[in-house]
C-alpha cells in the first residue's frame, strides 16, 4: 500500500477566472457558457462513471448547470468555483440515482457478470476487460464512493455529508469497494498470465 | 495505529485502474439543451410574476372601487402595478385593463352623484358594485390557476361591461362624466 498522492488534482479542477465567474453572475450567457466548456467535461464524465449511463449522465449535466445558471449569484467562495460546482453535480447525481434506488444495473456490470462465468460467451476476454468494466461491476454506491475519495480526493466527512450517511458508511463502502476491486483485477491478471 | 478500514491509503492498483477510466465527450446539443430549458424557465416565471401582478392589480382595483363607491372616499389608482403587468398580458388583455382604468376615473369624478340618486338606483348601483367585486374575485383566482389569456379577457370584458353599466346609471341621473 502506498500513501495517497495528495498533489493529485481532481479531475473536477480547472480554475475559472474571476473576470468569468464575475460575468456569469451577472447573467452573461457567454460566461455562462464559458464555465460550461471548462467544467462540463468532467462533470459529464463524472456523472456517466457513476450512473454508467450516457442518457442518465446526460440528464444529470443537464440538471447541474441549470442549477448552477440559478445559484451562481449566490457563490461567494472561498472554495473554487470548481469545487461549488462538483458539489452541485454530486448532489444531483445521487438524487438521479436515489431516484432509481440505486438498483439499475448497468449494461457493462452485467456484461462482466456474464464475462466472469463464461470469458468467451460475450467475446471479450477477462484479461482485456477495461478499467471501466470493473469499475462497473461495484454496486452504484460503492462505485460514487471509490470515484469521490479515490479520484476526486473527498474525504470521508464531505462524502458522508452528500450520502446524509455517518463517516463510518463511507469508509465500510470505500473499504468493501476497493477489496471486491482488487479481487477483480488478480482475476483479470490471473487470466492474462493464462492466456500468456 | 487506525485499522485498516479507517486509512486513507489507495491501493496502487486501483490508482491505475481510475487514471485509466477513459475520458468521455460531452454531447454537442447539450450546451443547446440546458440553454432551451433555462429559456423556457424564465419566460414560464416571467407569465407567473406577470399574472400574479396583474391578479394584485384586480384585487387591488375592485377593493377600491367597492371601498370608495360605497363609503364615497377619494380612492387614487394604482399607475405603478398597471405598468408592472402589462408586459406580460396580451395586447387585448392591456386594452381592457387600460378601459377599466379610464371607466374608474369616470366613476370617482362622479361618486358625489350617488347621494342625489333614488333609493331604488342606489340599490342598483350596490348591486351592480356586488357584481364587480365577485368577478374582481374570479380574476384574482384565474391569475393564480394560470388561466389562459383568452378566459382572463372574458372576464375583463365582463368587468368593462359591468361598469359601464354602472356609469350609464349615473350618467342617467344627472351626471356630467363621460368615457
Amino acid at each position: 500500500m502506498v500513501q495517497q498522492d495528495i498533489n493529485k488534482k481532481p479531475t473536477f479542477s480547472t480554475a475559472v477566472d474571476e473576470l468569468t465567474v464575475r460575468r456569469a453572475q451577472r447573467g452573461d450567457t457567454d460566461a455562462m457558457a464559458a464555465i460550461y466548456q471548462i467544467l462540463g467535461k468532467p462533470c459529464y464524465n463524472l456523472a456517466y462513471r457513476m450512473a454508467g449511463s450516457a442518457a442518465v449522465a446526460e440528464d444529470i449535466v443537464h440538471d447541474t448547470f441549470i442549477k448552477v445558471i440559478n445559484k451562481i449569484h449566490r457563490y461567494r467562495g472561498p472554495a473554487p468555483l470548481w469545487a461549488w460546482v462538483r458539489q452541485i453535480a454530486f448532489n444531483t447525481t445521487i438524487n438521479h440515482l436515489n431516484r432509481r434506488k440505486w438498483t439499475a444495473p448497468m449494461a457493462e456490470a452485467e456484461q462482466i457478470e456474464n464475462t466472469l462465468e463464461d470469458p468467451s460467451a460475450q467475446g471479450r476476454p477477462l484479461a482485456q476487460m477495461d478499467a471501466e468494466t470493473l469499475l462497473a461491476h461495484l454496486s452504484p454506491q460503492a462505485r460514487a464512493v471509490v470515484l469521490m475519495h479515490d479520484m476526486e480526493g473527498m474525504t470521508h466527512r464531505e462524502i458522508a455529508e452528500i450520502f446524509e450517511q455517518t463517516e463510518s458508511f463511507s469508509k465500510s463502502v470505500l473499504f468493501r469497494a476497493r477489496k471486491q476491486l482488487k479481487s477483480l483485477i488478480e482475476s483479470t491478471d490471473a487470466a492474462e498470465n493464462h492466456d500468456h | 495505529m487506525l485499522p485498516k478500514i479507517m486509512t486513507t491509503d489507495t491501493d496502487p492498483e486501483i490508482t491505475r485502474l481510475l487514471t485509466g477510466l477513459p475520458d468521455r465527450e460531452v454531447p454537442t446539443h447539450l450546451w443547446h439543451r440546458i440553454l432551451q430549458t433555462q429559456l423556457a424557465e424564465q419566460q414560464r416565471k416571467s407569465r407567473r410574476n406577470g399574472w400574479l401582478a396583474a391578479g394584485a392589480m384586480a384585487a387591488a382595483l375592485g377593493l377600491a372601487l367597492g371601498l370608495g363607491l360605497t363609503l364615497g372616499q377619494s380612492v387614487d389608482p394604482q399607475p405603478r402595478l398597471v405598468v408592472e403587468a402589462k408586459p406580460a398580458v396580451s395586447n387585448q388583455l392591456a386594452a381592457l385593463m387600460q378601459r377599466t382604468e379610464q371607466l374608474e376615473r369616470s366613476l370617482r369624478e362622479q361618486r358625489d352623484e350617488f347621494a342625489r340618486m333614488a333609493s331604488s338606483q342606489q340599490q342598483w348601483v350596490r348591486a351592480q358594485q356586488a357584481q364587480i367585486i365577485a368577478l374582481d374575485q374570479s380574476l384574482a383566482l384565474a391569475y393564480e390557476r394560470n388561466e389562459s389569456a383568452d378566459a382572463l379577457a372574458i372576464l375583463w370584458q365582463r368587468r368593462v361591461d359591468l361598469m359601464a353599466d354602472l356609469i350609464s346609471i349615473y350618467d342617467t341621473s344627472g351626471g356630467a362624466g363621460s368615457v
